[in-house]
This record gives structure tokens, sequence and C-alpha cells, in this order.
């Protein structure tokens, strides 16, 4: 491997960003919004390059970073990538470049807007790379924090109450992360933080049956599990397109990483134990938010718990502790990021321009805006499990996983593709087609420029519809290790 | 690559390039729109015939595919193109009724504002059938499935802007969806056994020793067939098919004959061994097809919408085609199915043309505004209506024979007399259309305008040449009703070997006795509606509350209100009540408690020196009380 520290690189990008939107002065947002596109930019060149140096035939870590940091403590600047966390920094570099280009027409507090964003997105490739259960916790908080004050100021509908049930339900959940963390590290008793030496470590098997409890709630809340998930919709109601994109696109897939990197490897007595416990949360996840979605009027309720029941899918794969599940689980992370960030571009273009977001006053939006109600209607119908799109292959894995382990619930959950349709058709039958139910000013359809960051999550949806091999094929050989560590 | 897999890649590729290239590049050039679609289409038209010529004539097998989908480590599930005389001849026939459907649009939709996505969407369509036809693999023909269904949703629900166009592809789209619930799990459940689902491998893992119990084949081979009943608008899963006609007509023409309803009965043709292994699945599917087929013909009996009429004809004459194949006759059932893509693929275009022209659905309405004035479209009504009611020597009398025959080697002698019957009925109602629609009546006079469902809205100038390309299409189509009907031979050598097949003239009793049960249709329908001076109402319609029944689909949509969408919609209201007032209020009320809790406690800190002081004292007074009453202190 050369000598470049690609992954250190990655993180420079919103590092520096950040520093550059910090250094310019409030009264050039223009240049401000430029550095933020060009550092986001940079992060989906950076991953490029590691996606296409990545050598899926290579077993463990590749683009290791190891150097001591805290030798007292173990704590180490430990950073690698293998099958499970490339798809996802993926996913975040590109929901990162496709948030700046969506937000291109702030005018309320440019510079610090891009700041937390920027922060934000440090935290979230932090959790995504590092090797470290010390980082790990540290970057989850950071990515976590900003966000409350990115949806208190720049929010809309009930912002500071959204803010605020997000935090707290956040910190809760760190609240369970941390000490089981902590657990882990003391009872390693190998004075180390480092996640490949306590994979390596046998923990008794009523600690895990302890522990993994702690660890798969804490870190489920961010991943919308049930019933701790009301935080989600509200919060994903309350923020800016963005931060919306992001929340519902990168955030919530936080969680299911912490179960998937640190939950199930370190302590896989646990995860068989519990796995018909959190399978049926997950199914519940499934049926009820589908079921939730249907009776919503609003479109950005409608996409909150259509994340929560995708997410349901998500935990479900992981639940199975078999590779086609877990394979189904991770590539769904990625298809649900750039499926519910579209959602969110969309929707957010039409709010900023009609000030509703009220399925009984829209309708008919196809005619007056036909470019961007296609995206909507896009994303509704990759939701919707359309093949074509990538969410078919990577619901159709958790299926079969399912199936092995939990044939009921696979019946359940596959039966619940109707609700899911269901919901889906209704939106875009009530808010997209028909006529208009209620006058509204002209307003322009989406042009060149709005176009292009939908049209870029629109080419990935297709792009993994279609070849489904050129992600499955990276994912595929981590997962493999892991199930065999599972077992 | 040999030369069949690269045609069959042109034939299902080349629509979907064409697609993309008018949906992505075209939408506001119509005429160029329709000149690349069109030429997806025939290079796809093309290209299946030399498939049929390369693979079908000589009768040759070929299997092509590439791994496509790693599941996990021992297995991977690989697409490709499966290549024999049933799905080459099943590609002719796609490629055959989509370019003619493209053909005809171009008159049929001139000057609609839409006039570009609708061609994106035809391409679309295209590529998704032709797709699920070549497919070599279970899961790629349910990817596929999926696309036509979601290719029907965009096209029935074209006009976006009518409630009763969006109401019907809602419908269509959702109806299908509970159907393939039960397909994907077949699929998931074969995948699960034997770690692939390549159609040969499935079938011969059915056979005999071929490691799948008998129990097994059961239950996926009825799980499959939940799909191809939700496509095929069969039994319980009927009633979004008579709606998705509120599509333009021609999307009817395509939707009816050779794509989407023909998908389903062409899996269980494609299928055929696999599902009869499972001997009860296939005696379930007589009697439900049966059932559909006669109750269909009941519909089309009282309908007074002409496309209403077609789309009941289409459901009962699927339930032939399962029919056939229930019985075990894949050549029958495809027969049926090939002439039945002809005849009513030009029954809905010469519809098209009359409501074209007369600006409704309705057959009186029609007439009276003179529909023999139409001479393509009279031409190609009465040709295809004779084909529908198996007048000989249309196509649709030798491929109906076929099944029939079939039914009289296989089938309980109930089940024949009562598919005899059908016969009958189906040609009572297609004649009474026809005579309806086009025989004079001098007593009525002009009928108030009544809306035209899948009516284009905009009349342009210099309409002629447009006219022209409907009329052609309809002629052309009308001259195959005479010619698909000689092709039963060819199936029958290729796609049941063993099977004696009748020749086509060969006049056996029950050859007879069809043939009188459709005279005596024809002739019931001409005393009633044909002859002068006739009433012009059915024997069915004299009875209100039976033709009532018949036209509300037998109420069963209203039974689905009243119970499944009832019940879903009360589910989900109580389940959005629950998580607003019962899981998030718990956190808010833990969260206000907190706070509450916090202000209560706040009023004690209150910073008055006075009020602690009163506090203090308060405080010792009580005690002193109690400890004097309980006499500590002496």
């Amino acid at each position: 491997m050369s000598g470049v520290p690609l992954l250190t690189l990655l993180l420079a990008c919103p590092i520096l960003g950040l520093v550059g939107v910090l250094v310019t002065p409030a009264r050039f947002p223009g240049a401000i919004k430029r550095i933020a596109a060009v550092s986001g930019l940079a992060a989906v060149g950076v991953v490029a390059v590691l996606w296409a140096k990545f050598d899926p035939g290579r077993p463990g870590y590749q683009f290791l970073e190891l150097r001591s940091w805290v030798p007292a403590f173990g704590i180490s600047w430990h950073n690698g990538v293998d099958g499970l966390n490339l798809p996802l920094l993926a996913l975040t570099s590109i929901v990162y470049l496709t948030g700046v280009l969506v937000t291109w027409e702030l005018r309320e507090r440019v510079k610090e807007f891009f700041a937390f964003m920027m922060l934000l997105v440090v935290g979230v490739f932090g959790v995504f790379m590092t090797l470290d259960l010390f980082f790990f916790v540290f970057y989850y908080e950071v990515a976590v924090l900003p966000m409350y004050l990115l949806i208190a100021i720049w929010g809309s509908t009930r912002k500071e109450y959204g803010a605020m049930k997000l935090t707290l339900y956040l910190l809760v959940g760190t609240a369970l992360v941390v000490p089981a963390a902590l657990a882990l590290y003391w009872g390693a008793g190998l004075g180390s933080f480092d996640l490949t030496r306590l994979a390596a470590a046998h923990y008794p098997r009523n600690f895990q049956l302890v522990v993994y409890p702690f660890l798969f709630v804490g870190f489920g809340i961010l991943a919308g599990i049930w019933p701790l998930h009301t935080w989600s919709p509200v919060g994903h109601v309350a923020a800016p397109t963005a931060v919306s994109m992001l929340h519902a696109g990168v955030l919530m897939k936080l969680g299911a990483y912490g179960i998937l990197r640190v939950a199930m490897p370190l302590l896989p007595e646990g995860a068989h134990y519990w796995a018909t416990a959190t399978a049926v949360l997950a199914t519940v996840n499934i049926v009820y938010g589908a079921f939730v979605a249907l009776a919503q009027t609003d479109l950005k309720f409608v996409i909150g718990y259509s994340s929560v029941s995708h997410m349901g899918i998500v935990l479900l794969g992981l639940s199975t502790l078999t590779e086609a599940g877990i394979n189904g689980a991770v590539f769904q992370m990625f298809s649900h990021g750039i499926m519910t960030a579209l959602f969110f571009a969309s929707v957010g273009y039409i709010y900023d321009r009609l000030h509703t977001r009220d399925i009984g006053r829209l309708g008919g939006l196809s005619r007056s805006m036909p470019v961007a109600s296609a995206f909507f209607i896009i994303a509704a119908l990759t939701g919707a499990g359309v093949p074509g799109f990538s969410s078919f292959w990577a619901e159709l894995l958790v299926f079969l996983g399912t199936l092995k382990t939990f044939p009921v619930l696979a019946v359940i959950v596959v039966a619940a593709l109707t609700v899911t349709l269901a919901y889906s058709i209704r939106v875009i039958v009530l808010a997209f087609f028909g006529e208009p139910r209620e006058a509204r000013p002209h307003v322009a359809d989406m042009g060149a420029f709005d176009s292009l960051p939908r049209a870029i999550l629109v080419a990935f949806l297709l792009l993994f519809g279609f070849a489904p091999r050129l992600i499955l094929d990276i994912i595929e050989p981590a997962t493999r290790s892991l199930v065999r560590v599972l077992s | 690559m040999t030369g069949p897999t690269l045609a069959a890649l042109l034939v299902q590729f080349a629509p979907l390039a064409a697609c993309a290239v008018v949906l992505l590049g075209l939408r506001r050039r119509a005429r160029a729109a329709a000149g690349v679609a069109i030429a997806g289409a025939v290079i796809s038209f093309a290209a299946s015939v030399w498939l049929v010529a390369a693979v079908a004539v000589p009768d040759r097998s070929l299997l092509a595919q590439t791994v496509f989908l790693p599941v996990d480590a021992a297995h991977a599930l690989a697409f490709g193109v499966l290549l024999d005389p049933l799905s080459t001849a099943m590609a002719l026939v796609v490629a055959t009724i989509t370019l003619a459907v493209m053909v005809y649009s171009t008159g049929y939709m001139r000057g609609d504002p839409g006039f570009a996505r609708y061609y994106g969407f035809l391409a679309l369509f295209a590529w998704a059938m032709q797709g699920l036809v070549l497919s070599a693999n279970l899961l790629q023909t349910l990817v596929f499935w999926e696309l036509v269904g979601l290719a029907s949703f965009l096209l029935i629900g074209f006009w976006f802007d009518r409630p009763a166009a969006v109401a019907a592809a809602r419908k269509a789209f959702l109806m299908t969806r509970v159907g393939d619930v039960g397909f994907l799990l077949g699929v998931l459940l074969l995948i699960r056994a034997l770690g692939l689902a390549t159609i040969p491998d499935v079938i011969a893992a059915a056979g005999a020793g071929g490691g799948l119990t008998p129990r097994f084949v059961t239950v996926t081979a009825a799980l499959l067939l939940m799909g191809v009943i939700g496509k095929s608008a069969q039994g319980p899963l009927f009633t979004w098919l008579p709606d998705a006609m509120e599509g333009p007509t021609p999307v009817s023409a395509l939707l009816h004959s050779a794509t989407m309803v023909a998908a389903g009965v062409y899996l269980v043709a494609r299928l055929h061994p696999f599902f009869l292994a499972a001997p009860v699945v296939m005696h379930a599917l007589l009697y439900l097809t049966l059932a559909t087929a006669l109750a269909a013909a009941t519909m089309a009996m009282v309908a007074s919408d002409i496309k209403r009429v077609l789309a009941y004809s289409t459901i009962s004459q699927l339930g032939y085609m399962l029919m056939g194949l229930a019985v075990g006759s894949t050549a029958a059932g495809f027969f049926h199915l090939t002439t039945h893509a002809g005849f009513k693929a030009l029954l809905f275009l010469s519809a098209g043309i009359f409501i074209h022209h007369a600006h409704s659905n309705e057959m009186r309405e029609i007439n009276a505004r003179g529909a023999l004035g139409q001479r393509a479209g009279a031409i190609g009504l009465v040709a295809g209506g004779a084909a529908l009611a198996g007048l000989i020597p249309f196509s649709g009398y030798f491929s109906k024979e076929a099944i029939l025959g079939a039914l009289g080697a296989a089938a309980g002698r109930w089940v024949v007399a009562l598919a005899y019957l059908g016969a009958g009925l189906t040609a009572y109602y297609s004649a009474r259309m026809v005579f309806l629609t086009l025989v004079p009546d001098d007593r009525t006079a002009v009928g108030t305008r009544a809306p035209a469902h899948g009516e284009a809205v905009a009349k342009v100038p210099g309409a002629a040449a447009g006219e022209r390309a409907m009329d052609v299409t309809v002629l052309v189509l009308a001259a195959l009703t005479l010619v698909l009907g000689y092709l039963g031979p060819w199936f029958g050598a290729r796609l049941a070997p063993g099977e004696r097949v009748h020749g086509p003239f060969e006049f056996g009793l029950g050859q007879l006795a069809a043939l009188a049960l459709v005279a005596a249709g024809i002739g019931l329908a001409w005393y009633e509606f044909g002859r002068r001076g006739a009433a012009r109402i059915g024997f069915a319609e004299r009875v209100p509350a039976v033709a009532a029944f018949f036209r509300d689909n037998w109420y069963v949509d209203r039974l689905y209100r009243a119970t499944v969408i009832r019940w879903a919609t009360a589910l989900s209201r109580a389940a959005h009540w629950n998580d607003e007032r019962i899981v998030n209020g718990a956190t808010d009320g833990l969260a206000n408690g907190t706070v509450g809790g916090g202000r209560l406690l706040a009023l004690v800190q209150n910073g008055y020196v006075q009020a602690y002081l009163a506090v203090v004292v308060t405080l010792i007074a009580v005690l002193a009380a109690v400890l004097s009453r309980v006499g500590g202190v002496r």
C-alpha cells in the first residue's frame, strides 16, 4: 500500500473544510458554500480511490493506520476498512456532497450551518473508519451533538421540541453504550480499546448475555428501534433538508453499524442468545412503521416512518446472523441511506416553494413540477421495493436470511410488503397525481443545478439496482468472516 | 456469446435503451420520442423473428447465464436467458403486439401533452415483458414481473390528473402485489431449498428423484400460483382488470393481450412440469379458473361500456388458458394465449378507433354516432369478435377447441360441460357487443354524451396520417386472426411432443357441440340485439337485481371495501394513535414529569429567608407535637 494515509485524508476533508469555513468571514456566504462543496467533492474523491484500491479478496482490514495515542489507557489512532464500512464511508461522502448542493440556497447563518454540518460529518466518518472503541464512542458523540443545533436553529415544524427529543433519546443511547463499552474494556483485561484485540478476547457467556442488550438497545435507539423510535420521525420533520438527509441517510446507520462492528463480533454468544428477541423487535419495526406511515398526513412524517420500517429490515438482517441476512443488512444501510436522502432532497424542494407538506393540501404536483415529482416518485418506488433500484436486492437478501432462521417472521415481513407499497402509492397518488386541491402560486420546476444532486442519488440507486454485484462482492467477504466469528 | 444469446439481449435491451433515451432526452420532442421508441420496437421485433427462426423452428433449447447476485459463500444466483420454442415464440408475440400498439398510438395519442412520456413508458413495458419472457431464473422472472407491474401502474395512470385513472392504477398495483407476496415467498423457499432458482433446475428438482418432497412442491406451487392469480386477474383478485381500462386504449390493448395478464399464464406454461408435480394445486386451479371464466362471462353479458366487455372477456379467456394448463396441456394453453393476444389486441384497437371518433366508450353511444363509418374499425371488430366467439375459421375457434379437447380428455364431466357453456356465453356476449356497436338502431335518438374512459383529449389538425396508422394496424391484426389459428399443430409438436393434437379441421362430437353452442349464442344475441326491431335488452339485463350483481363485479369490490380495506385503514389509524399517544406520549409524559418535578422542587429553593425560617419553625413544631404524642419527650 502506498504511504498516503487515505483514511486520515478522508477525515481531513471535512476537518479542513470546517477550518476553511471558520476562517472565512460570514459576509462571504458564497465562498463558504464553495468550500463546503469542495470538501464534499474531495471526500467523494478519496472514497472513490479507496473503493478502487480496495481488494475484496484480502481478508481483514485494509488501509490500516495504527499509531499509539494514549498508551496508558490503550487508546490508539487505529483506522481500517473492510467490506462492512467501505459502503458506509461511500454513503456518507455521497450524502455529504449532495447535502451541500441541495443547501445552496440557504441564506440564514450560512457559516454556522456549514460548520456544524461538517462537524457532524467528521463524527460520522470517524465512527465508520475507527477501529478503536474509545474513538468510536468519541466520534459517536461528535456526530450526535451538532444535530441539536442544526435542527433547533435551522429547522421547521416544532423544531425545539424535535431537537430536544432527538438529543435526549440519543443521550439515553449513549448512557447505555458507554458503560457497556467500559465493561468491554475492563472485562477483556487487555488494557486496550483496540477493537481488533477486543474481538480476539473471549468474554464469559454470562458477561455477554448481560452486556449485549445494553449495546443493542443503546445503538438500536439511533437505528430507530421500536418502541424507542419516536425521536426519529419527529426529528426528521423538524430538521432542515440537508440535515434530514444526513440524519436519516447516515446517522441512523451509525446505530446499526455499532451493533455490527462492536456488539456482534465482540459478543457473539450474546448475539445468539438475544437473536430471536431482536428479530421480533425488528419485525415490529417493519410492520408497525409501515402501518403508521399509512396514516400520516405530512410528507416528511411518511418518510420518517418509512425509515423506521426500513431500518427494521436492517436490524432484522443483522438478527438473522446469517451471511445472506447480514449482506442484505449492510446493502440496505447503503441503499436506504441514498434513497432516504433522495426523499428528503425532493421534499425539501417542494416545501421550500409551496411552504406546505400536508398531503391533503397538495395534489397534482406531477403536472406543475414534473422533474421534482419524478425524483420523489423514484424514491417512493425504491422504498416500495420495486426492482431496478438497489433496495430490492438488499431486502431480498434479508428475507432470504430471515427465511433460514425465522421462517414465521419472514412470512410476516414479506406480507407487510403490501402495506409498504400501499403507503408509497398513497403518497404518490394523493400528493403528485390528481388535481391540485387548493389554489397555489405557480412555481418553477427543478432546474439543472437543483436536479444534479438528486440525479446523482438516483444514479446510485439504479447502478446498484442493475448491478448489485458491484457492492455485494465487497460486502460479502467481510460478512463471511463475521459469520465465522458468530458461529 | 452465441448468436441467439446476442439476439435475446437485443430483444430486451433495445426497448430499454429507447426508454432511457426518450425519458432522459426527448421529453419535449414528441416525434423524435415516438421514432426512437418505434425503432427500439422494430429492432426487438426483428431480433425475435430471428430467434424464432434460429431456436423455435429447429426446436432447440439454450441456456446462457452469468452470476448476478452473490447470496452467501456457497451460493450465488445466476441470471441469463433461457431460449426454447416457448420463450422465443412468446417473445415474438410480445414484440409484435408492442410494435402494433406503438404504431397505432402515433395516431391515437397524437397531440397528448405527455406523448413522449407515453412512448417512454411503453418501451419500459416492452423491456420488462421481454425480460420476463426470456429469463432463465425464477428470481429474474420475479424482477421483471414486478417491473411489468410498475409499467402497468405508470401506463394505467398515464393521465394522472384523472381521478378514475389514478385509482385504477393504484388498485392494479396493490392488488397484484397481494399475489406477488406469494410469488416472492415461493421463490425464496426454492432458493432456500435448492440454493438456486434456475428454471430448468427447479423443474428437474420437482421431478422424480429430484430432491424436493411432494409436500414442498405443493406448497411452493400454491405460493407461486398466488402471483399468477393476481397478475392474470383470476379468482378473488380479478377486479383490478376491468378498472384498468381507464388507461389509454392502446395500453389496454397491450395490457390485455401479450403483456401483464399474459405474464401469469406464461409463468405457468414456463414452469409447467413443476406445477404438474403438484396435482392438488392444479386441480384447485382448474376449478378456480373455471369459476372465474364463467363469472367474468356473466359480467361481460351486461356491461354497456365496450372496453369493459373486452376486459371481462379477457378475464374469462385467461381462465380458459389456465384451465388448459391445469389439465396438463402446455400446447393448448399457450396456443390460446397466442391467438388471444392477436384478437384481443385487435378488438381493443378497433374499439379505440370508435372511441377516438365517438368520444365515448358506451356501445350504444358509439353506434348512435355512426360506427359503421369507421370501416377499419368495423372490420376489426367483426373479425376480432368472431375470433373471440370461436367462429370457424377465425383463430379463436382453433385454440378454444384445443383447450376444450384437452379438458374433455382429462377433466370431469361437469367441468367439461361448464366449459362448453362458457364457450356459448362467450359467443353470446361477443355477438352482443358487435350488434350493439355496429347494427344501427333506428328507434333511439342520440343520447347524452357520457365521458369516455381512456380517450385522448386533444384533436389536432393533420391527424389523417395518424388515423391511417391506426387503420393499417387494425387491418393487419384482423388478417392475423385468419392465420394464427393454423399454428396449433406447430405448437403441439414443440411444446407437447407426446400429446395428441387435433388437426385444424377435424370435426368430432366435441367440435360440433362447441360450434352448435356458438351458433346458439350468436343466434340469441341476434334475436335480442341484431334483428330488426329487436328490444336491445339482454335476458340477463331484464332482471335488475341480477344485472346489478353482474355489473358490480359480483359485489367483490364492495366486499373488499367493507372488509380488508376497512380493517387495514383502521389498523393504520390505531397504530398512528398508539404511536402518538402511547409510545411518544409515554416519553413526553416522562419528560414533562421530570420538568414538572423539577419545578415543584424549585419552589422549595425560592431564596426567601422568611420562607425557609417558616418551614424550619413549622417542621420543628410538627416534630415536637408528634414526639410529645408518642411520648418521646417527657
